[in-house]
């Protein structure tokens, strides 16, 4: 293998991730740290050979032998580990490649669920998926999550203390109990890929990176025969036609393009593919969740020629039917702006003023933004202007700001 | 082409706050580093020496160098270089730099 293709595959941090979870399997989730630091450990040791003896021809396997030595080790130190040696000695062959790529990956999506274990506290999830399944350090979740790295560092302590003291098992849960922890889990992936999708300046490749994983994980939890539902591919359906708009919504300069903006030649079509695929499996069943509806609006926009020939009276009536299930005031937000490209900006403002004064979207810059939009629209400048100020005093990232700030000094002038 | 030799001393190790995404990455840099660079190169086994001196006509065998004193020399490389101020260029290259200093030593010739 050559040095390129370690970087595609990311190997290091997906076989940090596989392997921490066939450990926890093995050594049991009260010693999640042991899993965790016998891969760090493998790793280490790859950084200290490599430079000088180059990439072994099948680093995989290096990495897993290396671990193996490391996870024996402990199995000697501590005898109360010594039942443990024949299960290590069976899902760590000698001289093989990476056991059974299934087993590692069975072994990774009970890892995930016992991370987004419903009796966690749901901050703690996140962290804990980032951190064990996919490889992440806690600077890399802290600067993903525009948190200090202290509050991550707490949260994985607590998450691991309550593993333990909850007694919580390694498996992956089956029949009702699977369809009830695979929500969790499914949200988690939904977070993680939102994360990413949000575009911070400075931090593109990483965030791009949430988006991946949270690709990789939705898409494993997909082809398992247990976790194999209409919702998983309801997810990964929507989270591929929006990672599909990826490459036109940030340019080089790090600016923010709106989807009515956006160059739609650069989005990704293998993507769009993929993800109307996945979307004609989740119409298997007839269990409709807010993925679903969320993935039906995404694939509207990736089939529509243009903004204006999108069919804005489908998504309208999509958003009526996800505010049935999710009565948030974030998807009237939404309903209101598709409302207001099907029947006009009138519409739109109409529909707004029922949720202009709602508290959860008092600092959310998303409605001034709209505001101003619509009264601009509507031939009243100055009411604009008025909206966009208000919406550049809500937090907002740099990307968002400027573009505000554009929209700004267009409507003054 | 006169043969160089690249004392690598650390400082500091890459130590457990390397995410494995960071680890690659530096695995990566001194790959290329290598591969365009270097003739050979070996890594040294940590911690533990034997430094070998004659007192009184016997050899006297101590321990050392220790991990924990500083410096501690890491591993080695060997490069091609037409002069002392080329191979130094390619040593300044060198990732190593980020976590110790480097000694650059022409091979002698035997002819």
């Amino acid at each position: 293998m050559n040095d390129s293709a370690l970087a595609v595959d990311h190997l290091f941090r997906h076989q940090s991730g596989r392997m921490v979870s066939t450990l926890t399997r093995i050594f049991g989730p009260r010693r999640l740290d042991l899993a965790e630091e016998v891969v760090q450990d493998a790793l280490l040791k790859a950084l200290e050979l490599w430079p000088f003896e180059g990439i072994p021809a099948n680093p995989s396997a290096w990495l897993i032998q290396v671990a193996k030595n490391r996870a024996l080790d402990a199995i000697r130190r501590e005898a109360s580990l010594a039942e443990k040696l024949p299960e290590l000695a069976r899902a760590f062959p000698e001289q093989t490649m990476p056991a059974s790529h299934t087993e590692f990956d069975d072994d990774q999506l009970s890892m995930m669920f016992l991370c987004c274990h419903p009796s966690l506290a749901s901050e703690l999830r996140v962290a804990l998926t980032l951190k064990t399944v996919a490889g992440f350090s806690v600077r890399e979740i802290a600067r993903a999550f525009l948190a200090e790295e202290a509050t991550i560092a707490q949260r994985l302590v607590r998450g691991k203390r309550q593993i333990r003291e909850q007694c919580i098992d390694f498996e992956m849960p089956s029949g009702t109990e699977l369809r009830a922890r695979l929500d969790s889990v499914l949200e988690v992936l939904y977070l993680l890929f939102n994360e990413g999708y949000s575009a911070h300046q400075g931090e593109s490749l990483l965030r791009a990176d949430l988006c991946d994983e949270a690709i990789r994980l939705a898409g494993l939890l997909a082809t398992h025969p247990a976790s194999d539902l209409p919702k998983t591919h309801a997810l990964l359906a929507l989270l591929l036609l929006h990672a599909s708009r990826l490459p036109a919504r940030v340019n080089a300069a790090g600016d923010l393009f709106l989807l009515r903006d956006q160059d739609r030649s650069l989005w990704n079509r293998e993507l769009i593919v993929e993800g109307l695929r996945e979307l004609h499996r989740s119409a298997e069943g007839n269990e409709l969740t807010p993925y679903h509806l969320q993935a039906g609006i995404a694939a509207q926009h990736a089939l529509a020629p243009t903004y204006d020939a999108t069919d804005w009276e489908d998504i309208t009536e999509q958003y009526d039917q996800l505010y049935q299930i999710d009565p948030s005031p974030i998807v009237a937000l939404n309903r209101a702006i598709a409302l207001s490209r099907w029947k006009g900006p009138k519409a739109g403002l109409a529909a707004l003023t029922q949720i202009e004064h709602h508290p959860a979207l008092a600092h959310y810059h998303l409605l001034p933004a709209t505001l101003g939009e619509l009264s601009s629209e509507l031939g009243m400048p100055e009411k604009a202007a008025q909206y966009y100020r208000s919406a550049l005093e809500c937090s907002c990232t740099e990307p968002e700001r400027r573009l505000l700030q554009k929209r700004l000094s267009q409507t003054v002038n | 082409m006169p043969q160089f030799i690249l004392l690598l001393r650390d400082e500091r190790r890459p130590g457990n706050g390397f995410s494995p995404e960071e680890m690659q990455t530096l695995v990566q840099k001194y790959g290329d580093w290598r591969r365009t660079k270097a003739t050979g190169g070996q890594k040294l086994t940590d911690g533990e020496g034997r430094v070998l001196r004659k007192s009184n006509g016997k050899p006297s065998i101590i321990d050392g160098p220790f991990a924990e004193a500083k410096e501690v020399m890491g591993g080695f490389f060997v490069i091609e270089a037409a002069n002392f101020d080329e191979a130094v260029e390619t040593a300044k290259t060198c990732p190593h730099m980020e976590f110790g200093s480097i000694e650059v030593r022409q091979i002698q010739k035997t002819s």
